[in-house]
């Protein structure tokens, strides 16, 4: 028997026997408008930092719209974040997509340049990455870009079709 | 105390105490042969339209073979497609990636696909993923457009073409 409250609000099985837990920890969040000109030359910029993230769901209030999502309680989370970055240059051959967490860096390399499209200018290019890691109580997520090899930090975060977000979800 | 039905189908834990759930909404669809010629000059196909999926499984039997997944109850879904290209040729230097919900679209990739071939066989394989908030009835699939080709020549291989998804929270 499954027990922890009378109430039972943490699991709600529906007559078909599907399963939701409403009071999970899960957050989606996207940016709304552009973020311009955040890194291009080697910045590491923190999602959020300058043009606030729009929250899709909260459940549980573990988000800030600042971009850092604060565990609530010790386990394994679903963590992710997806990119739309724009205006990469030629020489902006360098890049990761980081998963910062307080116990580690989830990194993803990739040369920029080398990804973007080019026949839909202004040169877009996709970075995305999820992973399950362990968090503590109280520990962080955010998510970081660093693009590097352009003359300025000219690369921007567009907006479109909510393409920029971040997720994640406590598994177990 | 959890309760819904006296015997107790939606959550199973062994003596070792690990949970499965065999009434949960999950499914793994897998494309069923080569889906030819359906991308590469801006074409935006909804992966499943030509060649059906095969079920690897679908409990809760709410995905279609078409490629479409509906939400038989409000939740958090993990969505998770991977497609796998052959024929991606001159030009094509311009790719888009998207998980279609009723309450919005995951553009999940943009990039170059020319670059990013394997030179051998001109193959290539992405895979992206989204949490997504589906209302009930609500539906999701995956579509994809290649631009830039001289036509529409881009193939899918069933190898490494499925969608799969699953009910979180």
């Amino acid at each position: 028997m499954v027990t922890r409250n009378s109430a039972n609000t943490w699991i709600v099985p529906t007559v078909a026997n599907e399963v939701t837990a409403p009071a999970q920890p899960a957050f989606l969040a996207y940016l709304a408008s552009a973020d311009n000109n955040v890194t291009g030359a080697g910045v590491e910029y923190k999602l959020g930092t300058n043009v606030a993230l729009t929250e899709v769901f909260d459940q549980n209030d573990d988000f800030n719209v600042n971009g850092t999502f604060t565990a609530p309680v010790t386990g394994r989370y679903i963590i992710g974040g997806l990119l739309l970055v724009v205006e990469i240059d030629a020489n902006m051959t360098y890049g990761f997509l980081n998963l910062n967490t307080s116990n580690r860096d989830y990194k993803y390399y990739l040369n920029p340049a080398n990804i973007r499209c080019l026949a839909a200018a202004p040169y877009i290019g996709s970075f995305k990455l999820f992973k399950i890691a362990d968090m503590d109580a109280s520990d962080t997520f955010t998510v970081k870009i660093r693009v590097d090899g352009g003359a300025g930090n000219t690369a921007d975060l567009s907006p479109l079709l909510a393409r920029i977000s971040m997720s994640g979800e406590l598994v177990c | 105390m959890v309760t819904r039905n006296s015997v107790n189908t939606y959550t199973v834990p062994t003596t070792a105490n690990e949970v499965t759930m065999p009434a949960q909404p999950a499914f793994l669809g897998v494309l069923s042969g080569t889906d030819s010629n359906v991308t590469g000059n801006g074409a935006a196909y909804t992966v499943g339209t030509n060649t059906a999926f095969t079920e690897i499984f679908d409990q809760n039997a709410d995905f279609n073979v078409n490629g479409t997944f509906t939400a038989p109850v409000t939740g958090r879904y993990m969505l998770v497609v991977n497609i796998q290209m052959d024929n991606v040729a001159a030009g094509m230097t311009t790719g888009v990636f998207d998980i279609v919900t009723s309450n919005r679209t995951y553009n999940v990739l943009n990039l170059n696909p020319l670059v990013m071939i394997d030179a051998s066989t001109n193959d290539l394989a992405l895979e992206s993923n989204a949490i997504a908030d589906m209302d009930t009835a609500d539906t999701a699939y995956c579509s994809i457009t290649i631009s830039g080709g001289v036509g529409n020549t881009v193939d899918l291989e069933t190898a490494g073409t499925f969608f799969c998804g699953k009910l979180i929270c």
